[in-house]
């Protein structure tokens, strides 16, 4: 009994050395204490811009759904849907343009020529349940686009309040083209 | 029953319940930013330990897993191991109860990996009886601290060795 507990002790003493040398040191490291409450109750008012609990200060800006609403009644602005094909295929805001994160390098050649880095982008994706529109924007940046925001109410927003919205896709190569004039 | 007692049955537990932990805790490790929104998912633990516990958590299973395969400190990491295991069933079978449907942060911090359901509780109680064979049966004749009792010969083992107790 007390060998088991000093060999549980030794190896969580082991963990907690990595992970705290891992989150200090390595890129990508997380806040210790987050903000996670905060955000969740955030996600229910459409007043409040729902953000990312693990979104940091200098991320691109969170939209409220009445400032995506006006951005997308300006067709420059283009939306960037960050999830998966099949998600998109179910229904998507319409004009949106298939991007989704975790096929990012496949769909980026078919992608980046509707994407013109001076452009106006607006990523989401299903909504406070869902990081990949912080993320898609997060990488374009670094891709050099500027003007990026995130929906962060994301598509059940969109969809609970019945604003416009497609289905299907495009064939590859022509994806997100459909619904636009 | 015999084949409890096998020693080929120990390894292979050891061996299983260690690969399956440490390949678990690699994307855990890469993606903790992604790992904390499948926590925070799960709706279990408080808003403030989520960040925590999604640090932590991959590298108490990265090393008990080590541990489990090269056969050191066995005991330690197969109780870990078993409890882990079996929280997580607690956690899976809540949130399959409550209906939700979130990704399992099991292997992949991907959204678009799998996602809770039945079949994961299966595989997790599995899971959990193997740690527990390698927790009540010990490390086996083939595991790294079956051959390095402490003694003063150990002196030539690396460092940390010495502190192992025979069985």
């Amino acid at each position: 009994m007390k060998r088991a507990i000093t060999q549980i002790v030794q190896l969580c003493i082991l963990a907690a050395v990595f992970a705290v040398g891992r989150n200090t040191i390595a890129p990508g490291g997380i806040a210790w204490v987050g903000q996670w409450t905060a955000a969740t109750a955030s996600t229910d008012s459409s007043n409040a811009a729902p953000h990312s609990p693990s979104a940091q200060p200098d991320d691109p800006p969170f939209l409220t759904f009445e400032a995506a609403k006006a951005k997308f009644a300006d067709p420059g602005v283009i939306f960037l849907d960050a999830r998966d094909p099949e998600d998109y295929r179910a229904g998507h805001i319409a004009r949106s343009i298939a991007l989704p994160f975790e096929e990012f390098d496949q769909y980026w050649p078919d992608v980046e020529p509707q994407l013109p880095r001076d452009r106006e982008i607006v990523a989401y994706c299903s909504g406070a349940e869902c990081e990949l529109s912080l993320f898609l924007a997060r990488h374009l940046r670094t891709l050099g686009y500027t003007k990026l925001s995130i929906f962060f109410g994301g598509w059940s927003k969109w969809q609970e309040q019945g604003l416009p919205a497609d289905t299907g896709m495009a064939a590859p190569g022509t994806v997100g083209r459909e619904g636009r004039g | 029953m015999p084949i409890l007692r096998n020693e080929w049955l120990s390894l292979i537990a050891r061996l299983v319940v260690g690969v399956v932990y440490v390949y678990a805790s690699i994307d855990k490790i890469i993606h903790p930013e992604a790992f904390a929104k499948i926590v925070s998912n799960y709706h279990i633990l408080p808003g403030s330990l989520i960040n925590i516990f999604a640090l932590f958590l991959p590298w108490v299973e990265m090393f008990c897993g080590i541990a489990l395969i090269i056969g050191a400190r066995v005991l330690g990491a197969s109780t870990i191991l078993a409890g882990l295991t079996a929280v997580f069933i607690v956690a899976v079978g809540i949130n399959v109860l409550r209906g939700v449907n979130i990704a399992c942060g099991c292997f992949s911090t991907s959204s678009k990996a799998r996602t809770l359901g039945l079949t994961l509780l299966i595989q997790d109680a599995v899971l959990l009886l193997l740690a527990l064979h390698v927790l009540v049966r010990g490390p086996g004749r083939w595991a790294l601290e079956s051959h390095c009792p402490p003694s003063p010969s150990a002196a030539a083992v690396p460092s940390g060795a010495s502190a192992h107790e025979q069985l």
